[in-house]
C-alpha cells in the first residue's frame, strides 16, 4: 500500500466519523438548521431598521383654520399616527408614559402670529429623546411637514416662496433603501460564523471530555490529518446551510443577487477558512465543551453580531474599536456578501476582503497546528 | 424544608463563585461586553466620508461644502472630477455617498429658480445611508433657506449634529429625557436588560445538566429534599446573582457613563427580580428537558436569540408586523427594556411602570411554575 | 517455545518494551519516580498497584501519548512518538473508558479504526470477520456503541485496539465496571492473542486477574516495588496464610477480632470462613485448630508489601447513634434477627417494551449486608435505583425503614444513605462545604451538625484537606469523604453502588472495615458489585439476571449449588457463572 493512499484513507476515516457524529447529534441540527432559519426569518420579517409609523400626540390650543390645517397635515402624514390630547398636561403625560414618541403643541394665537409679517408662530414639539434614532426621524418628518404646510399656505395666498434647494436622494444598489436587503446578507454572516466557529469549537473538547481523544491519539494519525479531517465535514455542512440561506433569501425575501453564484460560493468558502480556524483554535485550547462553547459565543457570535457592520455601522465606531474589527473575519464577510448580493461581482472589493479572510484564517490554523500536540501531558 | 432549601442555595452559590475562573466568567465577560458594545452599538452615524463632485464651482456650491465641513458628522469630503471617478471608492465603501453639485447650480439659485443637488448613496449600508441622507438634507436646506431668506430658527437640539437646523420657521423642538440625543443613553439601559438575560438563562439552563453529567444530581435526589425544593434551590441563586450584577451595572452606567437614573430604586430592583425569575424559569424548563450540557447550552442559546431580537433592543417593536408584536408581549426582555428605559431616562410615572412590572411578574410566575412542575415530573 | 533453554538465558528475545530510569512529573508531583523494567515479548504482563500509583501514566508513556520528564522509553525497539506514529502503528491501546465513539454504531467504530490503521479492503474484511467472531459482536454491528452493555463495550474496545494486528497491546483497567462473566471472556480472548505472539500489558486493580498473568509489575507511589512472576511474590507469604471456619453469622466479628491481634497482618471474610495472614515469624501461633493452612494468594502478598491492612476500631461505628427500636440486635453475632429495614415487593420497571426489572422481591434486615449481583444490563442497577427512590417503579412496592418510598418519598429518603459508583460529590465545593451541604440537606439540627461533622473529619482524617476542593482530593480521600457524606445523618439503611469499583485491595479493606462495623450498629446495607471477593462480605446475595431474581442465599449456599465433581471448591465467581449458565440453559430449553 502506498503512503499517500493510506494517508487519504486515514483522513477520510476521520472525516466520515465526524460527519456521522454531526448527523446523529440533534444539537448540531439545532445549530445547522433551526438556528439559521429562525435567524433568517426574524431578520426577514421581524426586524427592520426603517422607522415606519410613529405615534405622536397633538395638542391644539388654537381653534383657527390654520391650526386645524396644520393638525390635519400631521394626521394625514403617513409617518405619524396622531393621538389627540386635550391639553399640554395630557400630552406630556402621554409622552412620559411611553405612549407617544412626541407631542406637537400648536399654541394659542398660532394663526395670529402666522399672519403677522414679523412675528414667528412657534409650534412647540416635545420629542422622546430616549431613543435617539426615532427622535431624529421625528425631527426630520416634522420639519418636512412644516415646510410643506408653509409652502401650501403660501400657494393658497398666491405668493410664492423663494425656491428652496431640493436634495434628490438616490440609493445605489438598494433603490428603496430597504433595510431587509442589507440585514439578510448580514445575518448570513452571523449564521456562517455560528456554524463555523461554534460547532467546531466543540469538536476536540468533546472528544477530550468523552475520553475518545486518547484512543485517537494512540493511532498513527498525524496532526494535519486531525485538523483537516475534523474541519472538512463542518465546511460542507456550513456550505449546505449557506445554500439553504441563499435560496430562502432569493425566493422568499426576493433579494436580488447581482453578482454570480460562483462569486457567492467562493466568498463563502473563503470565509469558512478563518471561521473554522477560529473554532478549531478554541477547541484545541479549551478542555471542556462548556468553556469552548462560551468562548465561541463570546469571540465568534457576539462580534459577528455587534462589530461586523451588520447592525451597527463600523465607520461610526471610535478608532480603537474600528481597529479591533480588522481581526474579526465576519467584518470582511459582511461587506463581501452585501457587495455580491446588491452590487455585483466587484472584484476590487471582494479580492482584498478574501485576502484578509485567508490571512486571518492562516493565523488561526497555524496557531491550532502549533497548539495541537497529540499528547495528553 | 427551609434548612434544605438554604443548603441547596448556598451550594449553588458556592459552585458559582468559589472557583476563581467561574467568578471571572460571571463578572468579566459581561463587563467587557458592556464596555465594547456601549461604543459599538450605536445607530448614530458619525465619521461620515462623503464624496463631492462639484461640477458647479460656484459660490453656492462652495457654501454648501463649507457647511458640511462645519458639521461634526462629516469627517472627510474628498473631491472627485466626476461620478465615474468617485465610483471605485464608493464601491469599496470608502465613502458612503456622492454629493453631486450640477453645473449651473449657483446660477439657478442666484436667478431664484429651484435648484437641485444630487445625492447618491450606498444602499448596501442603507441604514447609515439613510441617516447620512438626513444630515445632508438638513445641511443643504439650511443653506438654501439662508440664501433664499427664510429664517431658519431650529432650536432645542444643540450638538445633535446637523439635525438641529429646521428648514422652516418656528418649529421649536425639545428633546425630553435625553436632550442631546446621546445614543449611549439609550443603549446602556438596554444592555443592562440584555446582559442579565443571558446570565440568568444560561446559569439555570446549565446547572441541572451539569449536575446530571457529573453524577452529583443523584446524590441530591436521594436526599430527603423534595423536587420542588431542589427546583426552587436552582431558581433562587440566579436571582441573587442578577441583583448583584444589576447593582454593578447601575453603578457603572450612572457613574461611569453619566446616564441619569430618574426612576425609583425599588421599582428597579423589583423589575430585576421579576425579570431574573422569568429568565431562570425558562432556563430551568430547558434544563429539565435536556440531557447534556451541550444540549442545554444550545437550547438556551436558541431561545436567547429570538428573545433579544424581538425585544426592541436592536430595532423598535413598533416596526414589527403585528403578529411579531404579539409575540413580544410574552417576551420578558421586551418589558424589561421598557422598564429600564422608563427608569433610567424617563422617570416614568409609577402607574405606567406598574403595568409593565405586572406583566413581567406574570411572565415570571408562569415560567417558574412551569419550570417547577416540569422539573418535578422529570426528576421523579 | 522450542528453543533450547541455555540460549534463552544467554540472549533473551528483545523485549517488547523497555523503560529505564523513567521519571514523569506533573508540576511538583512525580507520577513515576525512576522506573526501570523490561516487558518480555509474548506474554501477559499484569500492571498493578493502588490508585494513583502511576499505572495509567506508564501506559500512556508506552502508547506515545506523553513524553517522559527524564529517562527513556523504548517500545518494539524504538522510541514512541506521537507525531509520525512509528510505534503507534504496531501498538494497540485501549484506554480506561474504552475510547469508543458512543454515538456511532459498532461497525462505524470498527470502520474508523480500520481506516486509521490504513487497512486495505481485503485485509479489513478478513479482520472484521475474525474479530466479530472472536468478540461475538456480529449480531450487534448496527447497534450504537453507547447502547452496548459494559462487557460488550469492553470487547468492542478490544476489537478496535486489535484491528491493526498490534505486536503490543496496552489495556488500561479493562475489567473496571464489567461483570465477572465478561471479564472471564476477555481474559480468554487475550490469552488467545498471546498464544499468537502478541505481548499484552494489562493494568488492573483486581488481584485475581493479576494472579493469572505470567509476569507482574507492582507499582506504588510511582516506584516499582516488584517485577516478576506473581507466584514468586505470593511465595513470600507461603506458610503464613490460614483459613478458619466460623459459625454462621459470626464471620464479621471473628474477622475483626483476628485482625485486631498484633500478630495478624490481614484478615478477610470468605463466606463462612475467615482468611488471615500472619506476620513474619508468627506463623507458629496459628498451627492449630481452628486454623487450617491454605495456599497463599497474590493478594496476601500484595497487602504485606503495602504495609498490611487497616487496623483498629471503626470510629464511624463508635460514634453511631443507637438505633431507636432494635437496640438489642446490634453486634450480637449479627444473627440476622433484626427487623426488616428494606422491603422490596414485586418491583417491576418497564422501559417501553423492555422489562428491566420483573417482580423482584426481597427483604434486608437490620445488621445485614445484602448483595445485588448480576451481569451488566441484567437489571440490578434498575432495581437498586428504584430502591433509593431515583426511579419510579412501574409496579410493585418498596419501603425503607418502614416508610413507603412511593407515598412518603422524602421521609423514606431521610433514612437512607447512598454512595454512588463514581465519585459524585460536588467537586468544586471544598470538603468542609460538602459536609456542611449534606448535613443540612439531610436536615441535621445545629447540635447534631456540631457533633457529627467534626466527628467525621476526625475519624476519616480529613482535617488537612478541609479547605481543598473535593475534586482534587486523592482517590482514597474521595472515597472517605463520600462515605462520610452518606453516613452523616446516621441512616438506618445504606445503599452502595459498586462502592469499590477500580479500588485497590488495601483501600477496599479500609472501606469494608467501616461498613462491617456499621452492621453491628443495626444498619442494613444493600450493595451492588462486580467484584466477587467483595460479595463474600455479604450475608445474603440476590442474583439478578434478565430482570429477574434467579437465586438468593448466603455466599456458601450459592457456592454449594455450583459444587460438582469437577469443581469441589468453587469460588463465588464460579458459582455466579454456573448459576447464570444453568438459567440460560433452562431458558433455552
Amino acid at each position: 500500500m502506498s503512503r499517500p493512499q493510506s494517508w487519504w484513507q486515514q483522513l477520510r476515516a476521520v472525516m466520515l466519523k465526524e460527519a456521522k457524529q454531526v448527523m446523529r447529534d440533534p444539537s448540531s441540527w439545532i445549530i445547522a438548521v433551526v438556528l439559521p432559519l429562525t435567524f433568517l426569518f426574524l431578520f426577514g420579517y421581524g426586524i427592520s431598521l426603517d422607522t415606519t409609523v410613529v405615534k405622536i400626540a397633538v395638542v391644539r390650543e388654537d381653534g383657527s383654520r390654520d391650526a386645524q390645517e396644520f393638525a390635519a397635515a400631521l394626521s394625514n402624514s403617513r409617518w405619524f399616527l396622531v393621538v389627540p390630547a386635550g391639553d399640554r398636561r395630557a400630552g406630556e403625560r402621554l409622552l412620559q408614559d411611553q405612549i407617544v414618541k412626541a407631542v406637537v403643541i400648536i399654541p394659542a394665537e398660532f394663526a395670529r402670529f402666522l399672519q403677522a409679517q414679523n412675528a414667528t408662530a412657534q409650534v412647540q414639539v416635545l420629542v422622546d429623546g430616549a431613543e435617539p434614532n426615532t427622535a431624529n426621524f421625528v425631527h426630520g418628518y416634522l420639519s418636512a411637514i412644516w415646510s410643506d404646510f408653509l409652502a401650501a399656505r403660501a400657494r393658497q395666498r398666491g405668493t410664492v416662496l423663494a425656491a428652496p434647494v431640493e436634495v434628490a436622494v438616490r440609493y445605489w444598489y438598494n433603490a428603496n433603501a430597504e433595510s431587509r436587503w442589507f440585514l439578510i446578507p448580514g445575518s448570513m454572516t452571523v449564521i456562517m460564523t455560528l456554524l463555523g466557529t461554534l460547532l467546531t469549537s466543540l469538536v476536540i473538547a468533546r472528544e477530550w471530555e468523552r475520553g475518545t481523544l486518547e484512543a485517537l491519539y494512540a493511532t498513527p494519525l498525524t496532526r494535519g490529518q486531525i485538523l483537516i479531517g475534523k474541519t472538512l465535514p463542518y465546511f460542507l455542512l456550513a456550505m449546505v446551510s449557506m445554500l439553504v440561506c441563499v435560496l430562502t433569501a432569493l425566493l422568499l425575501f426576493h433579494l436580488p443577487l447581482r453578482g454570480s453564484l460562483l462569486a457567492l460560493g467562493l466568498v463563502s468558502a473563503v470565509f469558512l477558512v478563518p471561521a473554522l480556524g477560529q473554532g478549531l483554535l478554541i477547541s484545541v485550547t479549551m478542555k471542556s465543551q462548556m468553556a469552548a462553547a462560551q468562548l465561541g459565543l463570546m469571540t465568534g457570535f457576539m462580534p459577528a453580531m455587534m462589530l461586523s457592520g451588520f447592525l451597527f455601522d463600523i465607520h461610526s465606531m471610535p478608532p480603537w474599536l474600528r481597529l479591533l474589527t480588522f481581526a474579526i473575519p465576519a467584518r470582511y464577510m459582511n461587506i463581501s456578501l452585501q457587495t455580491v448580493f446588491l452590487a455585483g461581482n466587484v472584484w476590487a472589493v471582494l479580492l482584498p476582503n478574501m485576502l484578509f479572510m485567508l490571512a486571518v484564517g492562516a493565523v488561526f490554523f497555524g496557531l491550532s497546528w502549533w497548539r495541537l500536540h497529540k499528547r495528553l501531558d | 424544608m427551609l434548612q434544605r432549601l438554604l443548603a441547596i442555595i448556598r451550594k449553588e452559590l458556592i459552585t458559582m463563585l468559589r472557583d476563581p475562573r467561574a467568578r471571572f466568567t460571571l463578572i468579566v465577560p459581561p463587563m467587557v461586553q458592556l464596555f465594547i458594545f456601549s461604543f459599538a452599538a450605536t445607530m448614530e452615524v458619525k465619521n461620515i466620508d462623503l464624496a463631492i463632485v462639484d461640477l458647479d464651482r460656484g459660490p453656492y456650491a462652495a457654501d454648501i461644502e463649507q457647511r458640511l465641513r462645519g458639521s461634526p458628522s462629516f469627517t472627510a469630503l474628498p473631491h472627485y472630477p466626476s461620478v465615474a471617478a468617485a465610483r471605485p471608492d464608493f464601491e469599496r465603501e470608502r465613502v458612503v455617498g456622492i454629493l453631486v453639485l450640477q453645473s449651473g447650480f449657483s446660477a439657478d439659485l442666484a436667478a431664484g429658480r429651484p435648484a437641485t443637488v444630487q445625492l447618491l448613496l450606498d444602499g448596501r449600508r442603507s441604514n447609515a445611508a439613510q441617516i447620512a441622507a438626513q444630515y445632508v438634507t438638513v445641511v443643504v436646506s439650511a443653506a438654501g433657506a439662508s440664501l433664499t431668506g427664510i429664517a431658519g430658527q431650529g432650536a432645542g437640539a444643540p450638538g445633535t449634529d446637523a439635525v438641529s437646523a429646521a428648514p422652516a420657521a418656528a418649529i421649536v423642538i425639545n428633546n425630553w429625557f435625553n436632550p442631546n440625543l446621546e445614543y449611549r443613553w439609550y443603549m446602556m439601559p438596554n444592555l443592562v436588560g440584555m446582559l442579565s438575560l443571558g446570565v440568568a438563562l444560561m446559569i439555570t439552563a446549565l446547572s441541572v445538566a451539569r449536575e446530571r453529567e457529573l453524577g452529583t444530581f443523584d446524590q441530591t435526589l436521594v436526599s430527603p429534599a423534595t423536587p420542588v425544593e431542589i427546583a426552587l434551590g436552582k431558581l433562587l441563586p440566579p436571582l441573587i446573582v442578577a441583583v448583584v450584577q444589576a447593582t454593578l451595572y447601575l453603578l457603572i452606567v450612572t457613574l461611569l457613563y453619566g446616564v441619569p437614573f430618574r426612576g425609583n430604586l425599588l421599582v428597579f430592583y423589583a423589575a430585576v427580580l421579576a425579570f431574573a425569575a422569568a429568565c431562570a424559569g425558562v432556563g430551568l424548563c430547558v434544563s429539565s428537558l435536556v440531557r447534556t450540557q451541550q444540549q442545554a447550552f444550545l437550547g438556551a442559546f436558541a431561545l436567547l436569540l429570538p428573545f433579544s431580537l424581538l425585544s426592541g433592543f436592536a430595532t423598535p417593536v413598533e416596526n414589527m408586523p403585528w403578529w411579531l408584536q404579539l409575540v413580544t408581549t410574552v417576551n420578558p426582555l421586551a418589558h424589561m427594556l421598557r422598564l429600564m428605559q422608563g427608569l433610567f431616562l424617563k422617570g416614568a410615572s409609577l402607574a405606567s411602570m406598574t403595568q409593565e412590572l405586572e406583566r413581567l411578574l406574570e411572565i415570571g410566575l408562569c415560567t417558574t411554575v412551569a419550570a417547577v412542575l416540569l422539573f418535578s415530573r422529570r426528576a421523579a | 517455545m522450542s528453543a533450547p533453554g541455555p540460549s534463552i538465558a544467554a540472549a533473551p528475545p528483545s523485549p517488547a518494551a523497555r523503560v529505564s530510569n523513567l521519571i514523569k512529573s506533573f508540576g511538583v508531583t512525580r507520577a513515576l519516580d525512576g522506573i526501570s523494567a523490561q516487558l518480555p515479548e509474548g506474554m501477559i504482563l499484569g500492571l498493578l498497584g493502588p490508585d494513583g500509583a502511576g499505572k495509567t501514566t506508564l501506559i500512556r508513556l508506552l502508547a506515545g501519548l506523553m513524553e517522559p520528564t527524564a529517562g527513556t522509553v523504548e517500545v518494539l525497539g524504538r522510541t514512541p512518538s506521537a507525531e509520525g506514529g512509528t510505534t503507534q502503528a504496531e501498538t494497540g491501546y485501549m484506554p480506561q473508558r474504552f475510547g469508543l465513539y458512543e454515538d456511532l454504531s459498532v461497525l462505524d467504530n470498527l470502520d474508523l479504526y480500520a481506516n486509521l490503521r490504513a487497512l486495505d479492503a481485503a485485509e479489513r474484511q478478513r479482520r472484521f470477520a475474525e474479530l466479530l467472531r472472536f468478540t461475538q459482536l456480529a449480531p450487534f454491528t448496527a447497534r450504537l456503541a453507547g447502547d452496548l452493555s459494559g462487557g460488550m463495550k469492553q470487547k468492542l474496545g478490544l476489537a478496535c485496539a486489535l484491528l491493526g494486528r498490534p505486536r503490543l497491546l496496552l489495556l488500561d483497567e479493562p475489567g473496571v465496571g464489567v461483570d465477572p462473566l465478561s471479564r472471564r471472556e476477555l481474559w480468554r480472548m487475550v490469552s488467545d492473542l498471546v498464544s499468537q505472539g502478541v505481548t499484552v500489558l494489562w493494568s488492573t486493580a483486581y488481584l485475581e486477574e493479576a494472579e493469572r498473568c505470567a509476569h507482574i509489575w507492582l507499582l506504588d507511589a510511582g516506584r516499582l516495588l516488584y517485577a516478576g512472576a506473581p507466584r514468586e511474590l505470593s511465595a513470600r507469604v507461603r506458610g503464613r496464610v490460614f483459613s478458619r471456619r466460623v459459625a454462621p453469622g459470626t464471620a464479621r466479628r471473628t474477622a475483626e477480632e483476628e485482625l485486631a491481634r498484633p500478630t495478624v497482618l490481614d484478615a478477610v471474610i470468605q463466606g463462612s470462613s475467615v482468611r488471615l495472614v500472619a506476620k513474619p515469624g508468627h506463623a507458629e501461633d496459628f498451627r492449630h485448630e481452628p486454623y487450617q493452612p491454605v495456599p497463599p494468594r497474590l493478594e496476601d502478598a500484595y497487602i504485606e508489601l503495602l504495609g498490611g491492612a487497616h487496623k483498629g476500631e471503626s470510629l464511624l461505628a463508635r460514634g453511631w447513634p443507637k438505633p431507636p427500636a432494635a437496640g438489642g440486635t446490634g453486634g450480637a453475632a449479627g444473627a440476622a434477627v433484626g427487623e426488616s429495614l428494606v422491603h422490596a415487593q414485586a418491583l417491576t420497571r418497564r422501559f417501553g417494551d423492555f422489562l428491566a426489572a420483573d417482580h423482584i422481591s426481597f427483604d434486608v434486615r437490620a445488621g445485614e449486608i445484602y448483595g445485588l449481583l448480576g451481569p451488566n444490563g441484567a437489571g440490578k442497577s434498575t432495581t437498586f435505583r428504584m430502591l433509593c427512590g431515583l426511579l419510579r417503579p412501574s409496579a410493585g412496592d418498596a419501603s425503607v425503614a418502614g416508610v413507603n418510598l412511593l407515598h412518603a418519598a422524602s421521609r423514606a429518603r431521610a433514612r437512607l444513605g447512598y454512595m454512588a459508583q463514581k465519585f459524585s460529590l460536588y467537586g468544586d465545593l471544598s470538603v468542609a462545604q460538602n459536609l456542611d451541604y449534606f448535613a443540612n440537606i439531610y436536615g441535621l439540627s445545629r447540635a447534631a451538625r456540631r457533633e457529627r461533622v467534626p466527628a467525621m473529619v476526625e475519624m476519616f482524617e480529613l482535617a488537612p484537606h478541609l479547605q481543598s476542593n473535593a475534586a482534587l482530593l486523592p482517590l482514597g480521600f474521595k472515597q472517605r469523604l463520600a462515605l462520610a457524606c452518606a453516613t452523616l445523618h446516621a441512616p438506618r439503611v445504606l445503599f452502595l453502588d459498586e462502592p469499590t469499583s477500580g479500588v485497590d485491595p488495601l483501600m477496599r479493606r479500609e472501606f469494608w472495615h467501616h461498613i462491617n462495623a456499621l452492621t453491628t450498629r443495626g444498619v442494613a446495607v444493600v450493595v451492588t458489585t462486580h467484584f466477587l471477593e467483595e460479595a463474600e462480605y455479604c450475608d445474603r446475595i440476590g442474583l439478578i439476571w434478565r430482570g429477574r431474581k434467579i437465586a438468593e442465599g448466603t455466599p456458601d449456599e450459592l457456592k454449594g449449588r455450583a459444587r460438582s465433581a469437577a469443581r469441589p471448591e468453587p469460588t463465588l465467581e464460579d458459582a455466579f457463572i454456573a448459576l447464570i449458565e444453568d438459567e440460560g440453559a433452562g431458558a433455552a430449553a
